[in-house]
């Protein structure tokens, strides 16, 4: 009998795999929907051919097609990694970009709020070497710029993961 | 303690006054040993001891009380349901179906009224419609009294040591914690001894409860803890619901270790002993944890409906739950600091209950 929580991390690891090997998650949902209907030899036919196609996500799937053997004969247990990879996925994908945001809010909000500014959210894009911040104020007033690099500086200094990264800072007066 | 010759007028004297000013509704088993003034002074534990078990054989004596018989179609009180009604409260109209009546009381309750005692429960409710009934009791008391506290530090037990410790204990309670409940918006209705029972408003009992139990810690300098049994009820439900399920959780409290706190939320239809059975008493740092839980559910963005999603199933699968709350935070449906909290609450396995408390008192 496996337990839940082997299951449970089992989906974790995959997630995390088809996250960082750039598996879209339509994908994941498409497997685990072909398991709920069809037989395992189909669902490992069709990762073979995901793979013959060269379609992203190369190490997600061979380690879908180890866990699809070591459940062959168990194919509830299988779909049940499935499930927990696929609830999962969107937290281990926003995961590094949350974090990131959680810090550096705290370092934004620190600096408006001296200036006497309002502070009204914080979103956020990183694409490799490079983040994008779009710093939402109320009751702004001055120059955008010399906010933006103030705030740009304290980011470096303060968010160890942001200090050798390529920083743009929007100022967004709402 | 008291001369052999004058013990016996003493404790007829004691029931005689004991029963009259409780109108005969309660009454009093006493008994006494005797011991000779050497053996009082050198080993006066042993005397303690001995009346203690003497009291409980002739507890065991007394007959099991047969109630009043009353005749047949007479009407009860409208209070006690008990004995025939022979007074008329016009003060307060009773809502019996369409034809509002005043209230019936028999002789007992119609003095208690007039003296003013008891509570309104109309009075305690909070806004949640919701009273708390919390059974108090001290931990180990009898040992205490009976002088195996007393030996730890390498003393004896003497009548003068063991006056001031039961002095202290009742002080204690008489007073200290009815200010305590009195200031949660709560009544006493009982408070002597090491025993209190008192109604609180639902939303504030369990902080009472918490601080009826350090405050009694730290007056007995950390030498004797508290158990206590909450059971939070409808305002509108027989009080005994309550008692019965606050006597209940308060034992269940003591069998699990003492110095613990068993609360369970009653519902309309009241509660069987078989849910209670299943209530998991909590330490007070438990317990503590739990107030800090339903204090950010209250704070916190995450609309109610989420809140009992992610309760219920933990509740059952508490490995999904953790996995529900990282799909909520990936899909951004909850702010992902408030998810990082949540799952750090998942993990103390207290989230159900605090979420019981929350949905009673706090849900929005």
């Amino acid at each position: 009998m496996v337990e839940e929580k082997s299951l449970k991390k089992e989906g974790e690891d995959l997630a995390k795999v088809a996250v960082e090997s750039g598996m879209g998650s339509k994908q994941l949902q498409t497997i685990f929907r072909l398991t709920k209907s069809k037989p395992m030899a189909f669902v490992e036919a069709f990762l073979q051919r995901q793979i013959g196609r060269r379609i992203r996500g190369y190490d997600a799937f061979l380690m879908l097609l180890d866990i699809s053997k070591k459940y062959a004969e168990e194919k509830e247990l299988f779909e049940k990694v499935l499930m927990y990879a696929s609830m999962l996925y969107v937290y281990y994908e926003n995961e590094a970009t949350m974090k990131l945001k959680s810090s550096a809010e705290v370092v934004i909000q620190k600096i408006v709020e001296r200036l006497g500014f309002r502070y009204d959210g914080l979103q956020i894009e990183a694409s490799g070497n490079f983040v994008e911040f779009r710093v939402g104020l109320k009751r702004f007033h001055g120059n955008p710029k010399t906010l933006a690099m103030e705030i740009e500086r304290a980011l470096k200094e303060k968010v160890f993961a942001l200090s050798g990264m390529r920083l743009r800072i929007w100022i967004e007066s709402t | 303690m008291s001369s052999k010759r004058k013990a016996e007028d003493v404790l007829l004297k004691a029931k005689e006054v004991f029963e009259e000013t409780t109108q005969g509704q309660v009454t009093i088993t006493v008994n006494h040993v005797s011991a000779n003034g050497e053996e009082v002074q050198k080993n006066f534990g042993q005397v303690w001891k001995r009346a203690q078990i003497e009291m409980r054989i002739k507890k065991t004596e007394r007959g099991i009380p047969f109630p009043d018989l009353i005749e047949e179609g007479s009407e009860v009180c409208d209070v006690c349901r008990f004995k025939p009604w022979v007074h008329e409260d016009l003060l307060k109209i009773m809502r019996i179906d369409a034809a509002p009546r005043p209230e019936r009381l028999c002789k007992v309750c119609w003095e208690l009224r007039k003296e003013g005692k008891g509570v309104e429960l109309d009075k305690v409710r909070g806004k949640s419609n919701f009273v708390a009934l919390l059974r108090a009791d001290g931990d180990d008391v009898g040992k205490t009294l009976s002088g195996g506290k007393f030996k730890e530090p390498g003393k004896s037990n003497t009548p003068s040591r063991l006056s001031t410790l039961s002095d202290l204990i009742h002080r204690v309670c008489e007073d200290k914690l009815q200010k305590t409940v009195a200031n949660y918006g709560g009544y006493c209705l009982f408070a002597g001894g090491d025993d209190v029972l008192a109604f609180v408003p639902g939303e504030n009992a369990l902080e009472a409860a918490r601080s009826m139990a350090s405050q009694f810690r730290e007056e007995m300098a950390e030498g004797c803890t508290m158990s206590i049994g909450v059971a939070f009820f409808h305002y509108a439900l027989p009080v005994y619901t309550g008692l019965e399920a606050a006597n209940h959780l308060l034992r269940k409290a003591k069998e699990s270790g003492r110095n613990r706190v068993a609360f369970a939320i009653i519902g309309g239809t009241g509660a069987t002993l078989n849910e209670l059975e299943k209530v998991n008493p909590r330490t007070w740092e438990e317990l503590d944890e739990i107030l800090r839980i339903v204090s950010f559910m209250r704070k916190s963005g995450v609309a109610s409906s989420q809140i009992r999603r992610i309760a219920s199933i933990a509740e059952k699968e508490p490995e999904k739950a953790e996995v529900f709350v990282k799909y909520l935070m990936g899909r951004r449906v909850i702010d992902w600091r408030e998810g990082e909290k949540f799952l750090s609450y998942l993990k103390t396995g207290l989230l159900y209950d605090a979420f019981l408390v929350y949905n009673a008192f706090w849900r929005t």
